[in-house]
């Protein structure tokens, strides 16, 4: 068959404007998988920021649920006989040797009660003490191998303190049964 | 020709690539969705666990938490012992059935059915005295789990929860032929202290439950200072444990408010409530360790000072019964029935005398 020029030429301008068509869908699809693409993107961090207020709400509940366990511990809370304990009280005579109790008995049941956290006792009022509940420190490694603590999310409740044989800590007479101060609880992420 | 195939093919072209389009948003829609979904599970859980905790400390009190917005969970209570039947390998946890979202639980008292799906918790703090305040007891039940107490009226124990049990789905009846079916999730049968044992084993289940699946129907007895558990099986009640089933003792000083009954009426069954009581136990011998100390620590300051005589007396009369009462309480975390429950009772007794004795002399109380 021969072809004439002009169907040749009309020939190429039909090729033509089909390929043209088929670049326009395709150039379409192209960006459209774009936009989508930068939808999920967007997704995506929206979702990392929302997990990581999640994860930093976890933590301040996690230190609130500590300091009521460790504010209500059996083993330190004021005690009144058959009556109801006294609120927001801690007996000094407990407190004495709590830390290395508590340590002794860490790896077996105290650990699963307080995890990686910090609970330190603080009296104010009639004389400063000092008193380490419990205490776990969490670490992490930094890229240079240094370890650091993780962060930790601090809480503090007042408290009162009672001190039934009414020694003080030069186990001399004190008068008055109460002095108050504070506990400090630090959660670990 | 070549027109009327190109249009067609464009069509197929459209079609396919729609389609696979299509798949891919409804395969990203099906995965987000069940993230959300397990997100939700895990976020309900952690909520749960945050009011858990606020009630176990707020001793004495009931709270009504409305779960309509879940009520098409269930909620699964459990605490498994381990092989030797101690709690050294305890597993225990709570959790939503179906799901991995669950809140392990090796050291609280959660006491609870088995299953809980209802729109209304209903959660109860009391703390478990022997005698002194050993640690807090959680129980957990709902408004559709129906309690029938079946009792004669002659025991305290039931004077004591028609008092106490305002807010729960509880009915007094005289005889096991009164259980009424209303359509609760679940109906347990609390069978008081009496003369002639109100169910038998292998004995019909009345009509109105015989209809329920096994899991819904469950009954406790009572009976000098022990608990039986029996569960349905088809039309009839079995004792949990076989023929003669196995009695579980409560150790408990039997006074009001008695944290132990109460736990076992909520338990969902013999070994949840065995295995609370274990966990209760290794704490009781922890805080007796403490208190242990403090008893060291009066001894001594005492012993400088002449006007505190009376109260080292009293106190050096027996200055190691709250080492004892621990190891008697040590042991019991190995095997409840192995136990020795009058042990732990006895040393009870013998602390609440001596704290009492102290109180009377002017002394400070060691608990």
């Amino acid at each position: 068959m021969i072809l004439t020029k002009n169907f040749r030429q009309r020939g190429a301008r039909v090729y033509t404007k089909a390929q043209m068509q088929m670049m326009e869908s395709l150039v379409t699809m192209f960006i459209f998988f774009i936009l989508v693409v930068f939808g999920i993107i967007f997704f995506f961090k929206y979702q990392q920021i929302s997990l990581q207020e999640q994860e930093t709400e976890m933590l301040a509940q996690q230190a609130i649920d500590i300091s009521l366990t460790a504010l209500f511990l059996s083993e330190l809370y004021c005690s009144n006989g058959e009556s109801e304990s006294v609120d927001n009280c801690m007996d000094i005579q407990k407190l004495r040797g709590i830390e290395q109790f508590i340590d002794s008995h860490k790896q077996d049941y105290y650990f699963d009660m307080f995890g990686y956290s910090g609970i330190y006792v603080h009296q104010i009022y009639p004389e400063k003490r000092n008193w380490t509940v419990y205490e776990q420190v969490k670490t992490v490694t930094l890229e240079n191998g240094e370890k650091v603590p993780a962060d930790k999310e601090p809480t503090f409740f007042v408290i009162t303190l009672r001190n039934n044989l009414g020694l003080n800590s030069s186990n001399q007479t004190v008068y008055g049964e109460f002095g108050y101060g504070y506990i400090h609880v630090e959660a670990y992420s | 020709m070549k027109g009327q195939v190109t249009v067609q093919f464009n069509w197929i072209y459209v079609m396919v690539a729609g389609a696979a389009i299509l798949l891919f948003f409804i395969m990203i829609i099906t995965q987000q969705k069940e993230m959300s979904e397990k997100r939700l599970n895990y976020k309900v859980m952690n909520i749960l666990e945050n009011i858990f905790t606020g009630s176990t400390v707020a001793e004495n009190t009931k709270n009504f938490l409305d779960t309509s917005g879940v009520r098409n969970e269930v909620f699964q209570f459990r605490c498994e012992l381990d092989e030797a039947g101690g709690i050294y390998d305890v597993f225990s946890y709570y959790g939503i059935s179906g799901s991995s979202a669950s809140i392990e639980s090796p050291l609280s008292v959660v006491v609870a059915p088995l299953n809980v799906k209802t729109n209304k918790m209903i959660l109860w703090s009391m703390p478990y005295k022997l005698p002194f305040k050993v640690m807090d007891f959680l129980f957990v039940t709902s408004e559709n789990t129906k309690y029938y107490v079946v009792s004669d009226g002659s025991s305290d124990f039931y004077i004591e929860l028609m008092n106490s049990t305002n807010g729960l789905n509880v009915e007094f009846i005289d005889n096991v032929g009164e259980v009424e079916y209303n359509g609760e999730y679940h109906v347990r049968l609390i069978l008081l202290e009496s003369g002639i044992p109100f169910i038998e084993h292998e004995e019909a289940v009345p009509l109105e439950l015989s209809v329920l699946n096994n899991d819904q129907v469950s009954a406790v007895r009572f009976h000098d200072g022990a608990v039986l558990y029996y569960v349905k099986r088809g039309d009839a009640w079995y004792v949990e444990g076989g023929n003669e089933g196995e009695w579980t003792p409560l150790v408990s000083t039997g006074s009001e408010r008695d944290a132990v009954a109460y736990a076992a009426l909520f338990a969902g069954n013999a070994e949840t409530f065995r295995c609370n009581m274990m966990k209760a136990f290794k704490r009781l011998s922890l805080v007796s360790e403490v208190l242990q100390d403090k008893v060291d620590l009066m001894v001594g300051a005492y012993e400088s000072r002449e006007e505190y005589a009376d109260c080292l007396s009293i106190l050096k009369d027996d200055s190691t019964m709250y080492r004892t009462l621990s190891l008697a309480a040590q042991q019991c975390t190995t095997n409840y029935l192995a136990c020795g429950q009058f042990t732990l009772r006895d040393q009870a007794t013998k602390i609440y005398d001596l704290n009492q004795e102290l109180s009377a002399a002017g002394c400070t109380r060691v608990y």
